[in-house]
């Protein structure tokens, strides 16, 4: 009887430790706006270099890859850029122009879903660009590295948290 | 006896509950569009419903219902306060409203005329606004 009592007031003490945490997380949860589909979710999410890893053996893939936003539209928010990783970024537009960005969403975090495709603009195309663009011999030999560039163009939905 | 193992179920009950709600995070879906919309992009955003529905009653062989509002373009206030600026909105502007015209006069070739109605607007949108390009495209008939 002692022992199941002794049992009560540990489970209730832990109770009441429980929400004194609950407290501390709601104080630090954030509310998630969601944008074009609307019953789009983070599971199955994939981190930028996640991404870039399948993209170098595929040009496409459906995904939901997750990334820090570092530049939106400043006109309407038709488009926006998300980090990759330090490195690499990738442009992002939404579905039939149907729903666009907040103006201020840089800096946010982002799940975007929808096809990302990479391409790549190979060094003989580059200096080709150059030299039509009439660019100095110094500026055409600085190429040395193939163009990469990421982009999803018609993503489905966006979650920012 | 009794009182302790209800006392130790209500407290089993209370901390699988608190610890469940604990990992409830809130959710919204946020309007589509956030940030203030130009007269301009909300007239544009009506001319496509209008458009998607003059699509289907041509595709139906329907009557077309015009939405009438299309030469408010010379009017409404855009986005990019400069766009009118160099003269070039205005001429696209008058060709598509010729466009809509023709369109709206004619009883021939239906879908020709309206293929070209949607035509001067991917014209004007390449050279002014590209971000809805593709979605214009889309409401070509093929």
């Amino acid at each position: 009887m002692k022992k199941i009592v002794l049992l009560s007031v540990v489970l209730f003490a832990f109770a009441c430790n429980n929400n004194q945490k609950t407290e501390e997380v709601k104080e630090q949860e954030v509310t998630i706006q969601k944008f074009g589909d609307e019953n789009i979710t983070g599971e199955g999410v994939i981190s930028g270099e996640e991404l870039m890893a399948i993209l170098s053996h595929e040009d496409s893939a459906q995904v939901k890859v997750e990334g820090t936003i570092n530049a939106v539209c400043q006109k309407k928010g038709c488009w926006m850029e998300v980090d990759l990783d330090e490195n690499n970024q990738m442009l992002v537009r939404f579905l039939d122009y149907g729903f666009f960005m907040p103006l201020d969403a840089a800096g946010t975090t982002a799940i975007i879903e929808g096809v990302a495709k990479v391409d790549t603009l190979s060094v003989a195309w580059l200096k080709h660009q150059l030299e039509d663009a009439e660019a100095t011999q110094e500026e055409i030999d600085a190429i040395t590295e193939p163009e990469i560039s990421y982009s999803i163009e018609e993503a489905t939905g966006v979650i920012l948290k | 006896m009794k009182l302790s193992l209800k006392i130790l179920g209500g407290c089993i009950i209370a901390s699988s509950f608190f610890s469940c709600s604990s990992e409830q995070k809130e959710s919204k879906q946020s309007t589509n569009f956030p940030n203030k919309d130009s007269e301009l992009a909300l007239l544009m955003r009506e001319l496509v419903a209008n458009t998607e529905q003059i699509k289907a009653q041509i595709i139906n062989n329907e009557e077309i219902e015009f939405f009438l509002k299309f030469e408010e373009l010379h009017t409404s206030n855009p986005t990019d306060a400069n766009v009118r600026d160099d003269g070039r909105f205005t001429s696209f502007a008058d060709n598509y409203i010729y466009s809509v015209k023709e369109l709206i006069n004619s009883n021939e070739d239906k879908t020709g005329l309206y293929n070209n109605m949607i035509q001067a607007c991917v014209n004007c949108h390449q050279q002014i606004c590209p971000g809805p390009v593709k979605r214009i495209k889309k409401l070509h008939i093929r």
